[in-house]
């Protein structure tokens, strides 16, 4: 485990050589909130509730999900592997004694854990700033059960990252499948606007999905709103982390074999 | 120096009319050999092609769906309904397929080629600079996203029942063409500082942003000083609301005064702003 942590330590340098862009990506964030208390304000004019949402809780759902949205940085490394894959870099991996599946995440849990400590500075001021409108659930058990699914939520996240990466050996370039997904997970997982304002049956299939409880369910936890049973979220993510490992696990033992080393 | 003098003497109106025509010509089978040339690299990479087709699709899809979820529990935001929401992305569709289509890629490569140097072989080609940096990474198969944006708007302008007349559609393409001329001023603008400042990440940043933020909420939620911010000083809030304004509402004066006056405004800082730039150019050293 010792060289994991070694990777984990490098690509904990690596950001703060470029903790610039993590600080102003951190400051940005409040175009979103920006955007958000914008839109909302004109929303609730003239109306108390909105898909279950005060205007409130729907502040603090928004500066919640931003700051969730953004602690998932794996996605950047799935383009990385993909480059690596398809220029025939990739071998770097394969001839070191260590699991790509494994530094994919060391690097992604150190990154997750140094914007982290930069956003939850942001986040706190935003927090500040709208503080008429931030209204976070006091009780303890919703933060443990929250931050329980999130990290469940992001260990999925990351494997399927690395999955999308892996499927570089077989269809060399996804680049617009990574965006497509990108657009696609950033609705579905509720980080776009929350979840409950679609229809009930919509909201109910949208649950049966993992990036439900990527940002969804611990942002409208912490918000104070319960959005199911906290037993079967923890169910459901276990069973999709269990999946998403077997899968790549299979699908790397078996493409793994088409990687040539001098680009494919 | 004989030549200039030679050059004024015989240049008369019908002579110099003549002139601005050859050179508009020049330019048009400039854009067509750009466009030539990335049609035949696109067909190459034919999934490629499609694949940034659907992607571009499904950011428009997605925001129909987030906005008809959110009418589902609202009747109107701000006097709008929720087919006068499909048209404002049905607009934003076609502005965005009209500018990735033409001048987005070259005028995003811009700073590159300031901070390595490579504007040098622009310049030193009998072309305007900006005019060869702008549209050489021209991409036609983006203009294929102008059909359901079409489509999206003819939709919403269907139910909301209004009778489209020739006049009606004249004011939408100008009022269209105007904010596809500001937005192309406005990235201009933003890419000119890296003459001075040489990287500009976090300006492009902010750009980002502030075009994700005019793509996802309309101008109309603006009140007050957030108005006059992104009408005015920053008029990212003007660029799909103005036209579907017209389209589904009478746009009153004032608006037509703000759009002319922040084009022409933002037209001038943007000439300015690269020619200031451009004397402060020192090549790769810059």
């Amino acid at each position: 485990m010792r060289k994991y942590a070694e990777i984990a330590g490098i690509t904990w340098k690596s950001m703060m050589a470029y903790r610039y862009d993590v600080f102003a990506g951190a400051i940005f964030s409040i175009c979103k909130i920006l955007l958000a208390w914008l839109m909302w304000r004109v929303i609730f004019l003239n109306r108390e509730q909105v898909g279950g949402y005060d205007f409130a809780s729907m502040m603090t759902y928004y500066i919640i999900a931003s700051f969730l949205g953004r602690l998932d940085q794996s996605n950047g490394l799935n383009w990385q592997f993909c480059n690596e894959i398809r220029n025939g870099q990739f071998g770097k991996y394969i001839v070191r004694p260590l699991r790509p599946v494994l530094y994919f995440l060391s690097c992604s849990y150190s990154k997750s854990v140094y914007v982290f400590g930069v956003n939850i500075i942001a986040t706190a001021a935003w927090a500040l700033i709208f503080f008429k409108q931030f209204r976070i659930s006091p009780d303890i058990a919703d933060w443990c059960l929250a931050a329980l699914v999130f990290l469940l939520g992001m260990n999925f996240m990351i494997m399927f990252n690395y999955f999308l990466s892996i499927l570089c050996f077989r269809f060399i370039n996804i680049d617009g499948l990574n965006i497509l997904k990108s657009n696609l997970i950033e609705f579905v997982s509720g980080a776009l606007v929350p979840l409950s304002v679609f229809p009930a049956a919509v909201t109910k299939a949208f649950s049966l999905l993992p990036f439900y409880y990527t940002v969804y369910y611990p942002a409208s936890l912490l918000a104070g709103r319960n959005e199911g049973s906290p037993l079967a979220a923890v169910a459901a993510m276990l069973f999709w982390n269990t999946l998403i490992i077997v899968v790549s696990a299979l699908y790397y033992k078996k493409y793994v074999r088409k990687f040539e080393g001098a680009g494919i | 120096m004989k030549k200039a003098a030679n050059k004024n003497l015989g240049a008369g109106p019908a002579e110099g009319a003549m002139r601005r025509t050859a050179r508009i010509v020049k330019y048009i089978r400039l854009l067509y050999v750009f466009m030539k040339v990335k049609l035949n690299k696109n067909m190459m990479y034919s999934f490629n092609f499609w694949m940034a087709f659907i992607t571009d699709l499904s950011i428009f899809v997605l925001q129909v769906a987030m906005f008809s979820a959110i009418f589902l529990n609202v009747g109107t935001i701000n006097g709008w309904n929720v087919y006068q929401m499909i048209v404002f992305i049905g607009t934003f569709t076609i502005l965005d397929s009209l500018y990735m289509a033409t001048y987005f890629f070259g005028v995003l490569s811009i700073p590159e080629k300031i901070r390595t140097g490579t504007l040098d072989q622009y310049i030193l080609r009998p072309v305007g600079t900006l005019f060869y940096v702008s549209f050489e990474n021209i991409d036609p198969g983006s203009l294929l996203l102008t059909v359901p944006g079409i489509m999206m708007v003819a939709y919403g302008v269907g139910m909301l029942g209004i009778r489209i007349t020739l006049g009606a559609i004249a004011g939408y393409t100008f009022l269209l063409l105007a904010m596809y001329f500001l937005m192309y001023c406005l990235m201009i603008i933003i890419r000119s500082f890296a003459f001075r400042l040489v990287k500009v990440d976090s300006f492009l940043e902010i750009e980002g942003e502030l075009v994700n933020f005019s793509f996802r909420v309309p101008g109309i939620v603006f009140r007050g000083v957030w108005k006059l911010i992104f009408y005015v000083f920053l008029p990212y809030g003007l660029m799909a609301t103005i036209p579907v304004q017209f389209l589904t509402a009478a746009l009153e004066g004032k608006y037509w005064l703000l759009v002319l006056g922040v084009c022409t405004v933002f037209g001038f800082l943007c000439v300015f702003l690269w020619r200031s730039g451009m004397k402060h150019y020192g090549s790769a050293s810059s």
